[in-house]
């Protein structure tokens, strides 16, 4: 049975796909409240990175180790082509729900 | 660069997981922010991240914490149940243990507040001088003068307490009258000095007038019923009238001296005109007032300096001031106003109970190491699922914390049920109010939640260390070495606590048959004594008392005197008539009539007994005792007869005999230099020595003739036995407390023994199985399990004999005469110590004993 994303999910792995390749913690964190207007903690954010993770969806890379950092590097997110085929299955099922209705109608 | 306590908040509530990285981007996104918008907004924004996560992550984990602990929970239940046996030993010995020290130190914090109910308590000392047998009765002049020349001393007061040891005042109405016991003279500064409640007229005016006098509520309730006291008259001694100015509620409990009835000191000038200005009259008790922000050790010089100014040269009188509240426990001078305690018997009293406290404590942590060994595959299981130490050792703090608020509860349940039982032992009032005192709640939640830690911990890190392998695998006995040895240790410590306390009550035991038994100098046994309360009318006719009472059949002697056995005497003074040593010395002064010493069969040792024949001998014949002469330093009693020495700084007077010493008060004193004078006005008590068996029948004789004679004195007798033992009083009723804690000591302890031997038992049957159908005889099993057992308690006596010799030492000392520390009392305790433990472990080793190898082997 395919595993389906919350909305939370769904918001941070649009996220990383708009990211591309530069999707880590703070740039993924950064690009969701430019997005969404969302202001998700650390906590919360890495607990959904976690979760996607587990599930499949999201792929953690560790980058090359540089002077800032410590001598760690960032800890990367890509998605795997499960994260897309998920994201590809939540914008379905948004279009249907939503077909035909206009985009003024819960406004009055 | 970022805040360091936000930082911190961060990582302590946060998902351990992730807490690295989140910290990073934290400090990374920190940065950045403070490089476009300013070091301000970016520390606002951390902050606020900060906060948010840790309302979410303390929630998380209330919740988890909260589930976990409602998990422990319902294991310790299910445990608890299931070995109910252990439990209640364990919560039995504890709550005993809690009872105990709950019950100690609620007297101890009751007798540490006398007079701290006094709103001038830390102001007022009493002054007190050192002469020889110490004294807190000093001259009348001393205050008036102290409160004027020395500008620290605020005010002072005098109090003259005649009626003491039995002694009682005669207070009549027209129609009623009573004996007071607790009846006062004192400056009408009383009232400014201490705090007393009135409950009808006013501290201003109550002492005024030289016949006024205050009375309590329930001497007023005494005398006039429901009616107002205020105005009415009460006629005192018979010869004084006094009208009632004022009416106080009694002192509290807590209070060095009690008052009933308080009359002015205007009475006492009157009473005796010349002696309240004598420097060389000690009457009163005298309390300085000192102003606001004085210190006590500044002043006492000054003060020590004005008295020596003041006395006759040849005493050696050194003054000292001792603050109020020390008076109650550490006072322990002559002539008290109410018997004081002693700090001593308090710390004995703390430390017992600490002690009793640890031998419960020891018991729980036995008894929970013994269950922990049945419990390892338990622990095994939870550490393969995950469970880290740190929760391990929630769990059994979390046990250990129920049992011990169970082990409260009880304790305080057992408190407030046996609480009237305990009052009545040993006549001391239990307030566990007291104990309701914030900083001292405050300290014993600290201490008990600090011992239930420990006792928790104590197991669980013992457990937590199991390996799961092992545990697992069934093998515990690989970690048990440590927890024997501890639980070893534990059973020596209590056995040798409760065998010391066994010690120390049968050397008490033996100390109070001892002065029971003792030869006391005389013969009191049917003696009864008539006591006339110092009523002058009563005084006046005891020559006819006396013939009266010896025409009685059944009576056989019948003799006169001041004082009796038991009750407290007279001092005065004597000196040589030479030059060189004209130092005083003082002495007891005992006024008895000729027939005294034979009602009291004292023995003469030489000379002879007053005679009514020889008129010289009422005004200057004395006998003196074998302690005075001993001191005088004469040679022998032979050589004392027919010499001179002065009496009472102006009198002189000749030894006309000299007596064996008798003690006519307790044994805790050693026999003082004494004086026998004939007095008539000074015969307080007639002694009458009754022959026949049919007591009542004479008694009625001797009252009837008393009530003859004087009829409007209430007849006061005592018998004499009963009036010697009531010095004894608070010394049974401190024996009587330590056979009670010997024997909850050692309750305790055998608790712990006999759930010991449960568990070993349960443990060996395997062996013991074995051992049988191989051919061991039930004796050689019985032998087998309990020689561990007596090993220990043997090696506890090593232990114990000294710590209790230590302690009866210690006790001891208060006696001038002791009993001797035999041998034999020690190896009685540690046999009766033995013997106790062997009926603990008893039954289950029978049980084991006797068990059927077949059943015992068929469980694998």
């Amino acid at each position: 049975m395919k595993e389906g994303i919350s909305k939370a999910e769904e918001v941070v792995l649009l996220a990383i796909w708009r990211l591309g390749e530069r999707a880590y913690g703070v740039s993924i964190r950064r690009q969701i409240i430019e997005d969404a207007a969302k202001d998700y903690t650390y906590g919360t954010l890495y607990g959904i990175l976690r979760q996607l993770n587990a599930k499949g969806f999201v792929k953690k890379m560790q980058g090359a180790p540089t002077q800032e950092k410590g001598g760690r590097g960032k800890t990367f997110f890509h998605l795997t082509p499960e994260g897309v085929r998920a994201l590809k299955d939540a914008q379905d099922l948004h279009r249907r729900i939503w077909r035909g209705i206009d985009d003024m109608v819960f406004d009055r | 660069m970022p805040p360091v306590a936000a930082t911190l908040l961060l990582s302590a509530f946060s998902c351990s997981e992730d807490r690295d990285i989140v910290l990073e981007s934290m400090c990374e996104e920190f940065e950045d922010r403070c490089q476009k918008q300013g070091c301000l907004r970016a520390v606002r924004w951390y902050w606020e991240q900060a906060l948010r996560s840790t309302g979410r992550g303390l929630v998380h984990f209330c919740y988890w914490g909260v589930s976990m602990i409602a998990h422990y929970y319902k294991i310790s239940i299910r445990y608890m149940r299931k070995r109910w046996i252990f439990s209640l030993v364990n919560l039995g010995s504890l709550a005993l243990g809690l009872a105990c020290a709950m019950a100690i130190l609620s007297y101890a914090l009751y007798e540490m507040s006398f007079d701290r109910f006094h709103e001038k308590a830390e102001r007022i000392c009493r002054l007190e001088n050192r002469f020889e047998y110490g004294g807190a009765i000093l001259p009348g002049p001393a205050m008036p003068l102290l409160v004027e020349s020395l500008p620290e001393i605020e005010n002072g007061v005098r109090l003259y307490y005649p009626y003491t040891w039995g002694r009682k005042a005669l207070i009549a109405t027209e129609t009623t009258g009573h004996f007071v016991e607790d009846f006062f003279i004192a400056d009408p500064s009383v009232f400014d000095v201490f705090s007393f409640q009135f409950i009808a007229g006013g501290a201003a005016s109550a002492l005024q007038d030289k016949y006024s006098v205050v009375i309590t509520e329930s001497m007023a309730a005494l005398f006039f019923g429901e009616e107002d006291p205020m105005g009415r008259q009460l006629t005192y001694a018979d010869t004084l009238t006094l009208t009632v100015n004022g009416v106080i509620a009694a002192l509290p409990a807590e209070s060095h001296f009690q008052a009933d009835v308080i009359c002015s000191m205007a009475l006492y000038s009157k009473l005796r005109p010349d002696e309240i200005n004598q420097w060389g009259n000690s009457a009163f008790f005298t309390y300085l007032l000192y102003s606001e922000g004085v210190k006590h050790a500044e002043v006492e010089a000054k003060i020590s300096a004005i008295m020596m100014q003041h006395q006759p040269d040849d005493n050696q009188f050194q003054y000292y001031t001792r603050p109020l509240t020390e008076i109650h426990l550490q006072s322990r001078l002559r002539k008290e106003l109410k018997p004081n305690s002693q700090m001593k018997h308090l710390l004995l009293l703390g430390g017992i109970a600490i002690m009793i406290l640890l031998i419960g404590g020891m018991n729980y942590i036995n008894q929970t190491t013994a269950i922990g060994v049945g419990r390892c595959k338990e622990i095994g299981l939870r550490k393969v699922i995950g469970a880290r130490r740190k929760q391990l050792l929630a769990q059994f703090i979390t046990e250990s914390l129920m049992t011990c608020m169970a082990g409260v509860v009880l304790a305080v349940i057992l408190l407030v049920l046996g609480r009237g039982m305990l009052e009545r032992l040993t006549g001391i009032p239990f307030q566990f109010e007291l104990l309701l005192n914030g900083r001292f709640l405050l300290g014993v939640l600290g201490l008990v939640s600090g011992l239930m830690l420990l006792a928790g911990s104590v197991p669980s890190l013992l457990f937590s260390s199991y390996s799961p392998l092992l545990a697992l695998s069934g093998q515990p006995r690989i970690r048990q070495v440590k927890s024997t040895l501890l639980r070893k240790v534990f059973i020596v410590v209590q056995f040798s606590v409760s065998i010391a306390l066994i010690i120390f009550s049968t050397v008490m035991s033996r100390q109070m048959r001892f002065m029971q038994h003792s030869d006391l100098g005389f013969n009191a046994e049917q003696v009864v004594v008539f006591h006339t309360m110092r009523n002058q009318r009563a005084v006046e006719k005891t020559a006819l008392i006396t013939q009266a009472f010896s025409s009685v059949p059944g009576v056989e002697q019948v003799g006169r005197s001041s004082h009796t056995p038991g009750q407290r005497p007279f001092y005065r003074s004597v000196h040589r008539l030479q030059e060189s040593d004209a130092r005083r010395i003082e002495v007891q002064a005992l006024w008895c009539d000729t027939q005294f010493m034979s009602t009291y069969k004292l023995e003469l040792l030489a000379g002879r007994n007053f005679d009514a024949q020889v008129t010289l001998d009422a005004a200057e014949g004395m006998v003196i005792n074998e302690a005075l002469m001993k001191t005088y330093g004469f040679s022998s009693a032979e050589a004392a007869v027919g010499q001179r020495i002065g009496y009472n700084g102006r009198e002189v007077r000749r030894i006309i005999g000299v007596v064996r010493d008798f003690h006519f008060m307790s044994l805790h004193h050693n026999v003082e230099p004494m004086v026998l004078l004939p007095d008539v006005s000074r015969y307080y008590a007639v002694s009458a020595r009754i022959l026949s068996h049919d007591i009542p029948a004479v008694m009625h004789r001797l009252k009837k003739e008393w009530a003859a004679i004087v009829p409007d004195v209430p007849v006061n007798y005592q018998f004499n036995d009963a009036q010697y033992a009531a010095q004894y009083e608070a010394d049974q009723r401190f024996a009587l407390l330590m056979h009670t804690f010997s024997i909850l000591a050692i309750a305790i302890s055998c608790l712990g023994l006999f759930g010991l031997a449960t568990f070993v038992s349960v443990q060996r049957t395997k062996e013991m199985g074995i051992r049988k159908s191989l051919g061991a005889s039930t004796a050689g099993i019985v032998l087998l399990l309990t020689t561990p057992f007596l090993r220990w308690i043997l090696l506890a006596n090593v232990f114990a004999w000294p710590l209790g010799r230590f302690m009866a030492r210690q006790w001891l000392q208060h006696f001038a005469f002791q009993t001797n520390l035999s041998l034999w009392v020690f190896v009685l305790s540690g046999a009766i110590a033995m013997l106790i433990a062997l009926t603990a472990v008893g039954y289950q080793v029978m049980k084991a004993a006797t068990a059927n190898p077949v059943q015992s082997l068929r469980y694998e």
